[in-house]
């Protein structure tokens, strides 16, 4: 109980400060148990301020209470205006670029979703106005859910196979990218660490704030965050002579291309896609190549099934299988179970108070 | 000019910003930047309304006019509200009104100098004639 107090308490101080002053106040009369399960904060102009939890949703009411249709506590285009240049330190041009990219990253690793009018300067967004839409994501970094799979991607005590991690939207490519990196980095078992680089295009695998990552990554990770995959490898190579190299969500064949020439230069990859399975990723542009030159040794799968069960599945380059690991979904780190002897805490800005234990469930992708 | 540098090239937040502006120096205006830092960091309200209780707190310190205050007034109201080029060509704006409005302030000041010398002699004079 004391647990959900402080985060209670964290949450109030890392994102409630910056929301418009009835909705704090409102929020703050919400039940704990909701406040603490809390996904998402999804505020839009001229609609009522809605929360995301526990794989549900609800509209938040004056006097804190969640429900299942829309309340009347409507959020006004210029308390979304003003709750954004909160979220920005009252300093909108320090945080354009991000901005301009959809997103920014506060402090606890949250991120902040904005939509609304584009400005567009020659082809490309360089600022964002009539904001219509924010989204508040509340971060969580799941330590220990790559701790089995991780076993499967090791060669020997101080190298690795180059690995992609597949699975559709949502079901915690990232979180398990990260845990991998973090175990990697910090070495287990027989396996020494290695010196990693994480390019970290869209910020959301270190969460770095102000140059401080707010999730753990390990004592030997390097992070290049907001920049592109493609030139943040290159930065890497040349300044931090990495052993390895993380990187999310590819998509591009720029980032395929860029992928091919840093394993040509003998470096390891791990990396992200969206995709349901090695066969329909193999059918995306610039990834055929990849996967005829053999660049992947490890492939991991994430599915799940209609009971929420996530499959975590490891294969080799051949495509057999090395290991199926069953985790149980979306519950809370306070729910009872204590699956798979995981750790489930909050990003390091949160652990001051000690780590939370609980279910080890992937978590939506933050 | 220094917080231009800070905003443009820099792209730190203002708080940061003045942060960065009141270390190791000890002359007024970082006197300034650290007052509106502590303001904004301690009472925790916003870097527009640090900026304008600082400038009250300095009113008295400060030997300006009217117009120069409303300037450095109106500079609050713009500060972090806008991108990066709109804030840098308005912080060049201001730059360009105090210059201004210091070139006329040494007009003024050289106007009355004369004034006051030519005062001064005459004043002699009638000394003088008074004696005699």
């Amino acid at each position: 109980m004391q647990d959900k107090v402080s985060l209670k308490n964290r949450f109030a101080g890392e994102v409630l400060q910056f929301l418009p002053y009835r909705i704090k106040h409102s929020l703050m009369q919400t039940d704990t148990n909701i406040l603490t399960d809390l996904e998402e904060i999804r505020l839009r102009s001229g609609k009522p301020a809605m929360l995301h939890y526990r794989g549900t949703d609800g509209f938040l009411h004056e006097n804190g209470r969640v429900l299942g249709r829309p309340s009347n506590m409507l959020v006004s285009a210029e308390e979304l205006a003003d709750t954004v240049y909160k979220f920005c330190e009252n300093s909108w041009y320090a945080y354009q670029d991000d901005i301009s990219k959809g997103f920014i990253t506060i402090r606890g690793g949250h991120r902040i979703g904005i939509v609304g009018t584009p400005v567009i300067k020659d082809g490309l967004v360089i600022n964002m106005r009539d904001i219509s839409s924010v989204n508040i994501r509340f971060a969580r970094e799941v330590i220990g859910c790559g701790e089995r799979t991780v076993n499967y991607l090791i060669n020997g005590s101080r190298d690795i196979y180059n690995t992609l991690i597949i699975s559709p939207p949502g079901l915690g490519k990232t979180t398990l990218l990260r845990d991998i990196v973090r175990c990697l980095s910090e070495g287990f078992g027989f396996f020494s660490g290695v010196k990693i680089g994480v390019v970290d295009e869209r910020g959301e695998i270190a969460a770095c704030y102000k140059g401080y990552p707010q999730n753990d990554l390990g004592s030997r990770t390097d992070v290049i965050n907001g920049i592109h995959k493609k030139v943040g490898m290159e930065i890497l190579l040349r300044s931090m002579s990495p052993c390895v190299i993380a990187l999310d969500e590819m998509g591009s064949p720029e980032d395929v291309s860029a992928v091919m020439q840093v394993i040509n230069a003998g470096i390891r990859i791990i990396g992200t896609v969206h995709g349901y399975d090695i066969r329909a990723v193999k059918m995306r542009r610039g990834f055929y190549e990849l996967f005829e030159d053999k660049a992947f040794e490890r492939f991991i799968i994430i599915s799940v099934d209609t009971k929420l069960q996530y499959c975590v599945k490891v294969l080799d380059g051949d495509g057999n299988v090395l290991d199926v690991e069953y985790q149980s979904g979306r519950k809370h780190p306070y729910n009872s179970k204590f699956n798979n002897g995981g750790l489930c805490v909050f990003p390091a800005a949160y652990r001051t108070g000690g780590m939370h234990t609980g279910n080890s469930g992937i978590s939506d992708g933050t | 000019m220094e917080l231009e540098n800070e905003i443009r090239y820099m792209n730190r937040p203002l708080g940061q910003a003045f942060m960065f502006l009141s270390r190791g120096k000890k002359d007024r205006t970082s006197g300034f930047a650290q007052r509106v830092y502590e303001l904004h960091k301690k009472m925790e309200i916003s870097i527009g309304a640090a900026w304008h209780k600082s400038l009250e707190e300095f009113r008295y310190q400060w030997p300006l006019q009217r117009e120069e205050w409303d300037l450095l007034s109106g500079i609050g109201e713009v500060l972090g509200k806008t991108d990066r080029e709109s804030q840098s060509s308005f912080l060049l704006l201001m730059r360009e009104k105090f210059a201004a409005r210091e070139k006329a302030a040494e007009e003024d000041r050289a106007k009355k100098d004369r004034l006051y010398k030519n005062l001064g002699i005459l004043g002699g004079l009638a000394v003088v004639l008074v004696l005699i």
